[in-house]
C-alpha cells in the first residue's frame, strides 16, 4: 500500500513535471508568506487611499497584539578546546556547546537555557553525578554550574551581542570531570524557555576513556643475601588510580643487571608483586600473588570505575649462590583496558 | 648478614642501594591518558589523524614519551614523541594513520604506551590500537532511466569531478535546509555542471540527491569516507543511507518515552512512496509494505523526526 506523500515530495514531484528549482523556491515563498505580504499591501493601500480622501479622514485606536512565539532551537554543535567541530569530548579536557537559539520575539524573550549532558546510565531528571549527569544553566543572572559537578569557565561562555534580533548563538565553555563515564551513548538535552514556553532539543556525544596511575615511589631497593626470599624497603607501595571505564593493572620488569660484573642478572621470574604482605601463596589473603615477567601481566583486574588506591608488595627471590654487587632494572607498572 | 653470606643491594631504579638502606620514599610520579579510541578501517593509501592527551599526575613537572607496539607500529606515528608537562596539566599528542598503497589489506593491531621518561619505577598508560585495512575499493550505484532517489556513495568532491559521465546522469537535485530544492544540470556541449545556486558545486559521501538520468546503468564511484553520524532536525528530512543495511530498529534505537522517529518513507521504482511508522505505544515499526523493515545500503529516506536527534550508524 502507498501512502499520503510528504508535502515535501509532492513539491518534487511538482517540479519534476516541469517546474523549474527556481520557480519552486518562489512558489514556497509565496505559499508561505505570500498571502501575509499581500494582505499587508492591501491594509496600507486602503489606509493610505483613506487618509487621502478629504472628508474620510478618521482616527482609529490602533492595538497591536503580538503573540508568543515559541523558541526555536536551531542548532547544537560541540567544539573540541581548538573550537573545531567534534562528536566526542575528553574527560577533564575544555569544550564548547554552542546552542543556536530562534525565537521570533527576539532574542530578548529567551529567559534561561539549560544544557543537562547524561550518560545511558542516567536520564534528564537523574541526579546530578560526575560520572552520569551534568547541568550548566545561563538565565539572567549569567552562567552557572547548576549540577555543582564539572566546570563551567564563565569567562569564555557568551551571549549573542544583539539581543533584538530573532537568532543567536549561546556558548557554554565547559568540562566534565575525569571519571565521567565513557560511553558513545551520552546524550545531550538542551532545554530553552521564554515567558511561556518551553523547547527542547537533542543530540548524541561521546565521551572518550580516561585512565590515571599514581605511585609514590621511583625507586624500589631490597638487600638481602642469596637464597633468601627478601622484601622491598618500600613496601607496601601505594599505587592510586582513577578511571572512567573498568581496567586492569599490570606489571612487567627487565633482566636486574650486575652493575660491576654484567654477567651476572637477576631475572624477571625471581620478583612477584603481590597486594597483601605475605610473600606465601599457602596464606593468600587478596589476589594471587604473580611472578613477573618482561611481558605485562596483570596483577589486578577488573579495577572499577572512579578512583582508588591499593597497597602492593613487591618481593625479590635472591638466587644462589650469587656475586654481591648491586643490580638494576626497570619495573613497569601498567594501567590498561 | 648471618651464614657468611653477604648482601646484595637491588635497586629499580637509578639510586644505588645498599644493604641496610633505610626505606627510600620519594614524591610519585604519576600519568593520566584521555582521549577518543583508536579503532579505524582504512582503505589502502588511506590516513587519518586522531589525538591523546597525556596528563601529568604527579606532583612536579615530568617529561613523558610515547611509543607504539604491535604490527601497528609502521603504520603509527606520534607526534611530539616526547613531551614535558607541568604538574597537574596536560598535553595534546596527535597520533597519525597512514596506509601505503601496497599495504597489505588484513588487521594490524598493537598499543600506543605512553610512560614517565627514565628508568627505576615506571608508570605507564596505554591505548589499544586497531586498524583494518582494505584495498582501496570503489562503489556500485545502480541508476535507473528517470528519476532516483539515492545516497552519494562516491567521494566527497566537486561535481565536476565527481560524477561520472556519458552514461546518461544529467541532473542531480538537492534539498535544502528550509525544503526547497536546488538543481545542477551536465551540460555536455562544455562539459560543465552548471546550477543556478552557486552553492550547489559538490556532493557530499552519503549525502541524499535525486539523479535524473536517460539511460540505466551502473555507476563506478571511489569509496568515499562515510560520516560517523547523521543528523536528523525537528521535522522532515532528506537523507542518505551509505552504511550496511539495518533494520528500522537498529537504526533508531528509541523507545515510548524518548522517541524522536516517527515515521520514514522510501521511494517506490514506480515514483510513489511507502512509509514505515513508529508506534510507541507497542514500541514497534511498522508498514503496509511489508518488505520496508530496514535501510539499505546506497538507498535515500524522507525521515520526519520529532526533535532533533543525532544518528549513529
Amino acid at each position: 500500500m502507498t501512502s499520503p506523500l510528504p508535502e515535501e515530495i509532492l513539491k518534487m514531484q511538482g517540479s519534476y513535471c516541469g517546474l523549474h528549482d527556481e520557480e519552486w523556491g518562489f512558489v514556497k515563498r509565496v505559499g508561505r508568506r505570500g498571502c501575509m505580504v499581500v494582505a499587508l499591501c492591501w491594509t496600507l493601500w486602503l489606509s493610505m487611499l483613506g487618509s487621502l480622501t478629504p472628508g474620510k479622514g478618521e482616527e482609529i485606536p490602533v492595538v497591536a497584539y503580538i503573540g508568543n512565539a515559541e523558541p526555536q532551537i536551531l542548532g547544537i554543535q560541540v567544539l573540541d578546546e581548538s573550537a573545531k567541530p567534534t562528536n566526542s569530548i575528553d574527560p577533564g579536557s575544555g569544550f564548547f556547546l554552542d546552542i543556536l537559539v530562534r525565537d521570533n520575539n527576539t532574542l530578548a524573550d529567551v529567559a534561561r537555557i539549560r544544557a543537562i549532558l547524561y550518560s545511558p546510565s542516567s536520564s534528564p531528571g537523574g541526579a546530578n553525578s560526575e560520572q552520569d549527569h551534568y547541568t550548566f544553566r545561563w538565565d539572567s543572572s549569567g552562567f552557572a554550574n547548576e549540577g555543582g559537578v564539572g566546570s563551567i569557565t564563565v569567562p569564555q561562555c557568551s551571549v549573542p551581542s544583539d539581543r533584538t534580533v530573532a537568532q543567536g548563538t549561546w556558548r557554554f565553555a565547559l568540562k566534565l570531570s575525569k571519571n565521567a563515564r565513557q560511553s558513545a551513548g551520552w546524550t545531550i538535552l538542551v532545554r530553552v524557555e521564554d515567558e511561556a514556553n518551553l523547547t527542547q532539543s537533542s543530540r548524541a556525544l561521546e565521551v572518550t576513556s580516561f585512565v590515571s596511575l599514581t605511585i609514590d615511589a621511583s625507586q624500589i631497593t631490597f638487600s638481602g643475601s642469596p637464597g633468601q626470599v627478601v622484601a622491598a624497603n618500600q613496601n607496601p607501595i601505594l599505587v592510586n588510580y582513577a578511571s572512567n571505564h573498568i581496567v586492569n593493572l599490570a606489571c612487567s620488569c627487565t633482566q636486574f643487571i650486575g652493575v660491576l660484573d654484567s654477567h651476572f642478572v637477576i631475572d624477571p621470574s625471581s620478583f612477584s608483586v603481590d597486594d597483601d604482605p605475605v610473600h606465601s601463596q599457602a596464606q593468600e589473603t587478596g589476589q594471587a600473588e604473580v611472578t613477573l615477567s618482561t611481558q605485562r601481566l596483570d596483577i589486578l583486574v577488573g579495577l572499577p570505575i572512579g578512583t582508588g588506591s591499593r597497597n602492593l608488595y613487591v618481593f625479590v627471590s635472591i638466587p644462589e649462590p650469587f656475586l654481591d654487587q648491586d643490580y638494576r632494572g626497570t619495573m613497569n607498572f601498567e594501567l590498561s583496558s | 648478614m648471618g651464614g657468611g653470606r653477604r648482601a646484595v643491594g637491588i635497586a629499580v631504579g637509578l639510586v644505588m642501594a645498599l644493604a641496610g638502606l633505610g626505606c627510600l620514599y620519594v614524591m610519585g610520579t604519576g600519568i593520566g591518558l584521555s582521549g577518543p579510541e583508536q579503532d579505524f578501517s582504512l582503505r589502502q593509501g588511506e590516513t587519518a589523524t586522531s589525538h591523546l592527551i597525556v596528563w601529568n599526575e604527579g606532583s612536579g613537572a615530568e617529561t613523558f614519551s610515547a611509543t607504539v607496539t604491535g604490527n601497528v607500529s609502521a603504520l603509527v606515528t606520534i607526534s611530539p614523541g616526547s613531551l614535558s608537562v607541568g604538574a597537574g596539566a596536560s598535553g595534546r599528542v596527535t597520533v597519525s594513520y597512514s596506509v601505503p598503497s601496497d599495504q597489505e589489506p588484513g588487521s594490524y593491531s598493537g598499543r600506543i604506551w605512553v610512560s614517565v621518561s627514565g628508568s627505576g619505577v615506571v608508570p605507564s598508560v596505554s591505548r589499544a590500537v586497531s586498524i583494518v585495512v582494505t584495498g582501496a575499493s570503489t562503489k556500485q550505484m545502480p541508476i535507473r532511466k528517470g528519476l532516483n532517489l539515492a545516497s552519494w556513495m562516491g567521494p566527497t568532491g566537486t561535481l565536476d569531478s565527481s560524477v561520472p559521465r556519458g552514461q546518461g546522469l544529467y541532473k542531480i537535485w538537492k534539498r535544502k535546509s528550509d525544503g526547497t530544492y536546488v538543481s545542477s544540470q551536465f551540460y555536455a556541449e562544455s562539459g560543465v555542471w552548471w546550477s543556478s545556486d552557486q552553492s550547489f558545486t559538490t556532493l557530499e559521501t552519503g549525502r541524499a540527491y535525486f539523479f535524473e538520468s536517460t539511460a540505466d546503468a551502473t555507476l563506478q564511484v571511489a569509496a568515499g569516507t562515510l560520516p560517523s553520524s547523521i543528523h536528523l532536525s525537528a521535522g522532515l528530512n532528506l537523507v542518505g543511507w551509505p552504511y550496511a543495511s539495518k533494520s528500522l530498529e537498529q537504526v533508531f534505537p528509541q523507545g515510548p518515552q524518548n522517541y524522536a522517529v516517527t515515521k520514514v518513507w522510501r521511494r517506490l521504482p514506480n515514483g510513489s512512496y511507502s512509509f514505515a511508522q513508529y508506534y510507541p505505544e507497542s514500541n514497534v515499526w511498522w508498514s503496509s509494505d511489508a518488505g520496508f523493515v530496514s535501510l539499505e545500503t546506497g538507498c535515500a529516506y524522507f525521515i520526519e523526526a520529532t526533535r532533533g536527534v543525532d544518528i549513529v550508524p
